[in-house]
């Protein structure tokens, strides 16, 4: 039998140290490799391409979040279990938006994280089941977000499209002007009409609005869905 | 799913709870002289019938969590919608030809 080829990347060190002497101990698994921080997550899985890559949220949900997306974006078909100290409905959601096959928690048995490496190992999704009503909920509600989002984008013209990628980008008013070789003044116009089209008030608010629509994709021409 | 099904707004039947109980999930009436045995994804579909949540919507959410193809993911929503307003628990569903 072919053993599930396992990364475990971040997490408490004593909790990966015996975790991976517990899966050393049964020959249905084979840990490659035990990498101290999430971030090292998408190195190691481009390197070694395991069945499953354990990541764990320790030390902050958005590097896990990170490696998830990058290992998920890649061309390998290493599936991923996110890991957490306790059940984190915000980063589960985040996590199923970056592609994650399975969640569980470091409350779970090992005998409990075993069985969702195998899951996740054989192409099925493992989530906790009391978390899907609230994961449910609130991928639906990110959803809805987004299509308002994306109906206001739709009423800016492809020069606000521009000016609205160029403001996500971090560039303010007089860096938009030059970069479009425009007036200060004409900058400031298109910035308006974009922040009022996008019911905001600041550019700050636009550039978190769009930035953070997932259906939307930034380049130097303007914003697309 | 047909149309009239992925655009309806279901809403729980009234006076109805779910109760969980020694890992079991069920749905009664107050007085639990109606008691049904539910799994969790079925509750899941319960749950988000609240007469604003279109079946289209969760349709749309169970397929990026369950590495399913949307057509599956489809026919079982539509099947455990159909089986809950049979048995009274959910109104709104448009009955099929």
């Amino acid at each position: 039998m072919t053993p599930h080829t396992v990364v475990l990347a971040g997490g408490p060190h004593l909790f990966q140290t015996a975790f991976a002497r517990a899966m050393a101990k049964d020959p249905e698994f084979e840990v490659l490799a035990v990498v101290d921080e999430a971030a090292g997550a998408e190195e190691a899985c481009a390197r070694l391409r395991p069945s499953v890559a354990v990541v764990d949220s320790a030390g902050g949900g958005a590097d896990a979040i990170r490696a998830c997306t990058a290992i998920r974006s890649s061309e390998s078909r290493t599936g991923v279990l996110l890991t957490s100290e306790s059940e984190d409905a915000d980063l589960l959601v985040n996590g199923v938006q970056a592609g994650i096959d399975g969640f569980a928690t470091r409350e779970d048995t090992f005998s409990d994280l075993l069985d969702a490496i195998r899951t996740v190992a054989r192409g099925e999704a493992r989530i906790p089941p009391r978390m899907l009503g609230v994961l449910l909920r609130s991928l639906i509600e990110r959803q809805r977000q987004e299509e308002a989002v994306m109906e206001r984008v739709s009423q800016l013209t492809d020069r606000e499209k521009e000016v609205a990628s160029l403001l996500v980008a971090g560039m303010n008013r007089d860096a938009i002007a030059r970069e479009l070789v425009i007036s200060p003044e004409t900058a400031r116009t298109h910035v308006q009409r974009v922040l009022s089209k996008l019911g905001v008030h600041s550019q700050v608010e636009a550039a978190a609005m769009l930035a953070g629509c997932q259906a939307l994709r930034f380049n130097r021409d303007g914003v697309t869905p | 799913m047909r149309t009239e099904l992925a655009t309806c707004r279901p809403s729980r039947a009234p006076g109805l709870a779910a109760r969980h109980l020694s890992g079991t999930h069920t749905i009664e009436d107050p007085d639990g002289s109606q008691r049904f045995v539910i799994n969790e994804t079925a509750l899941a579909v319960w749950d988000l019938c609240d007469g604003a949540t279109s079946p289209a919507e969760m349709v749309n959410a169970m397929t990026s969590i369950f590495n399913a193809p949307p057509q599956v993911v489809e026919r079982d929503v539509a099947s455990v919608l159909e089986n809950l307003a049979s048995l009274g628990l959910v109104q709104g569903i448009p009955e099929s030809d």
